[in-house]
């Protein structure tokens, strides 16, 4: 399976993997792929809502398009009125054991699409947390949707520019957006724009019909990618973001996490002018999206005749999934990178190459040693400071080595 | 799980028993470069030595004398070569303290092993006045934004434009003093030493990052120095840089 927009148009690069350049499509395929959650955010009028047209045009008629509104009650999109539960109170016969509201065929449905997200208030986002977790919650009920694969797709501005808007997704919504890509850094080349005008001067967004149903692809491609092998250096890189880069020196406690709301401003000298002071840790939850969407991207890269650089594609993923996530000191993107928090993710990327290039023999020799069931302590100890997570990671699996055989 | 036999392209076994054999001799990491190297065809091959680990050759000896660090730079770029960051060159310095003392071999751009003479003359001259010490620039410029600090490194100059990579400075000492031989991945000192004397081979003077200034490093009789702190606009006669050539893997 791959994704390629009807309409949509954007050869920009929002990636290179092995040599092989990663475009929007290409973005959005592996979130297809791995059913990761996507944000689109960014100016009006240069093609998100048209992107999730597209892409619901690969689901048949088993998508769900919902405009961010406050009157908005999702519940009501997956029941209606059980006419069983009619007939029988017409004809005055007993109603017990019949519910008046009965699920509809939409919780059936694989995508779900919310436009213009930011306009609703939090209370109403907040329905739609649900929603993108892959179940509807009715009457204390959860009834999981999709059968067995749901993907979200939302779209909107974020800016004080944007009067209509809410503004601010929310930590726990950012959460269910695995992917969050701001479209005003990767904008259609201008040979894009000349093929979507000289193609179609309608500015209304392109509804596609429905004959396209491409659902059993991307359910097959979802499926062949939860079998794929993790690659074990992509569970080093995972602990590193989720472990090495909570690290502070023992002056600051030792931990980002721990120091609560004093990260970043209790640090001083040089921890602030490291990427300490840039970046918190990814949460468990990231590290899984960050993995997917890596292990996405490598098939995609092995589709176009490419060979899979696992380091590069966890950073590439890395990328993409924290840009937005939360975990960036947002008053040092303003100061240093121009507000881009792609060029600040760029500067934590370039570290964590430095500090995997510093100790790859380390890594290989210590892989070897926990293979053998050992603990070579001199060996454990040239893991320090951020790097203690593998020290620790290490033991445990020479443990397990030892309990096994 | 199953533990990979194999990662980032090293064979974990083989890493193992070399990291095994290197801690019962004290060895750094290990010194014979894995790749053959193709360096720019205007060098002499001889005059260089192999950093481990990298495909990067060093110059036994400054050239560019008497020049700025910019000037520096455009000169050496023009020869296809470039200038060594500290993260290149403090480990090439650690590597020849290494094969003076015989606990490992430096090998030239050839590939030729350099007898140990050769390298305890070449640690001299790295750690003493000995051939009146060196005077080299290094490819690190530091800057402080705010309350960040960064460094500019990997400076290239080609078709008339430059490029650079800036990344937040590392954890580093920020005081100066006698350090231990021990650099972060940036090439930066970590620890400060007990011994606050000079101890030629066991330390050395490090000077901490200084907002808009470059690096050097300096030896000469009785000291040794890595120089965080320097004006790029200052020029020597004495001050030249251990050009770096980059050689590329023999498919």
């Amino acid at each position: 399976m791959a994704f390629k927009a009807k309409t949509y148009k954007n050869s920009t690069e929002l990636a290179n993997l092995s040599g092989i350049p990663i475009y929007m499509d290409d973005m959005v395929d592996a979130s297809l792929r791995g059913r990761l959650n996507t944000f689109l955010q960014g100016n009006t009028g240069f093609g998100k809502t048209q992107l999730v047209r597209d892409v619901m045009g690969y689901f048949g008629d088993k998508s769900l398009f919902i405009l961010g509104r406050n009157d908005m009650d999702t519940r009501e999109l997956f029941q209606q009125v059980n006419p069983e539960y009619l007939r029988a109170l017409r004809e005055q016969r007993d109603t017990q054991g019949q519910r008046f509201k009965e699920l509809t065929d939409k919780v059936g449905y694989h995508f779900v699409a919310v436009d213009e997200l930011p306009n609703c208030v939090p209370a109403v986002r907040a329905q739609l947390f649900n929603l993108f977790d892959g179940f509807i919650e009715i009457d204390g009920k959860a009834y999981p949707i999709g059968s067995g694969y749901s993907i979200g797709m939302a779209t909107g501005n974020i800016g004080q520019e944007f009067t209509e808007s809410s503004n601010e997704l929310g930590r726990a919504l950012k959460d269910r957006m695995h992917l969050i890509i701001d479209t005003d850094y990767f904008r259609p080349q201008p040979i894009d724009t000349l093929d979507m005008l000289a193609n179609d001067r309608n500015p209304r967004v392109k509804f596609e019909d429905a004959k396209d149903d491409k659902t059993d692809d991307i359910l097959e491609a979802h499926r062949r990618l939860t079998d794929r092998e993790v690659p074990f250096v992509k569970y080093i890189v995972a602990n590193y973001l989720v472990h090495g880069l909570d690290h502070l020196p023992e002056e600051y406690g030792g931990s980002k996490t721990a120091l609560k709301s004093g990260w970043p401003n209790k640090l001083e000298g040089h921890a602030s002018g490291s990427d300490e002071a840039l970046i918190l840790p990814v949460s468990p939850r990231a590290a899984k999206s960050i993995l997917t969407l890596s292990q996405a991207l490598d098939e995609v890269v092995e589709e176009r005749g490419g060979t899979p650089d696992s380091f590069d594609s966890m950073m590439t993923a890395f990328k993409f999934a924290s840009a937005y996530s939360g975990v960036l000191n947002p008053a040092l993107v303003r100061q240093t990178y121009d507000e881009n928090p792609y060029r600040a993710m760029d500067a934590v990327i370039e570290t964590t190459k430095a500090q995997f290039d510093d100790k790859k023999d380390e890594m290989a020799a210590g892989i070897a040693m926990a293979g053998k069931g050992k603990k070579n302590k001199r060996l454990l100890d040239e893991f320090d400071g951020r790097w203690s997570f593998m020290s620790n990671l290490l033991e445990n699996l020479a443990d397990r080595q030892n309990e096994t055989s | 799980m199953k533990l990979p036999e194999k990662i980032f392209g090293i064979e974990t076994e083989k890493a193992y028993e070399e990291y095994l054999a290197r801690s019962k001799t004290k060895k750094p990491k290990p010194r014979t470069p894995a790749n053959p190297v193709r360096p720019p065809a205007n060098i002499n091959q001889r005059d260089y030595i192999r950093i481990p680990g990298t495909n990067t050759l060093i110059a036994r000896e400054e050239t560019n004398k008497g020049l700025n660090w910019d000037d520096t730079h455009f000169t050496l770029q023009d020869s296809g070569l470039y200038m060594p960051s500290q993260k290149l060159f403090m480990p090439y310095f650690l590597n020849v303290i290494e094969a003076a003392k015989g606990n490992t071999t430096l090998y030239d751009g050839a590939n030729n092993p350099i007898p140990r003479d050769e390298a305890e003359d070449l640690y001299k001259y790295l750690t003493s006045g000995h051939r009146d010490g060196c005077w080299t620039w290094l490819d690190a410029k530091f800057e402080k934004e705010g309350s960040s600090w960064f460094i500019e490194t990997d400076h290239r100059v080609a078709q008339g434009s430059t490029s650079k990579t800036r990344m937040p400075l590392e954890a580093c000492l920020r005081e100066d003093a006698y350090v231990e031989l021990d650099f972060n991945s940036q090439g930066l000192a970590t620890k400060k030493s007990t011994d606050q004397d000079y101890k030629q081979g066991e330390n050395i003077y490090y000077w901490h990052p200084r907002d808009g200034t470059v690096a050097r490093f300096n030896a000469g009789s009785g000291w040794a120095d890595l120089i965080c702190g320097r004006d790029p606009s200052g020029s020597y006669a004495e001050l030249g840089v251990f050009a770096c050539a980059e050689g590329t893997s023999k498919s």
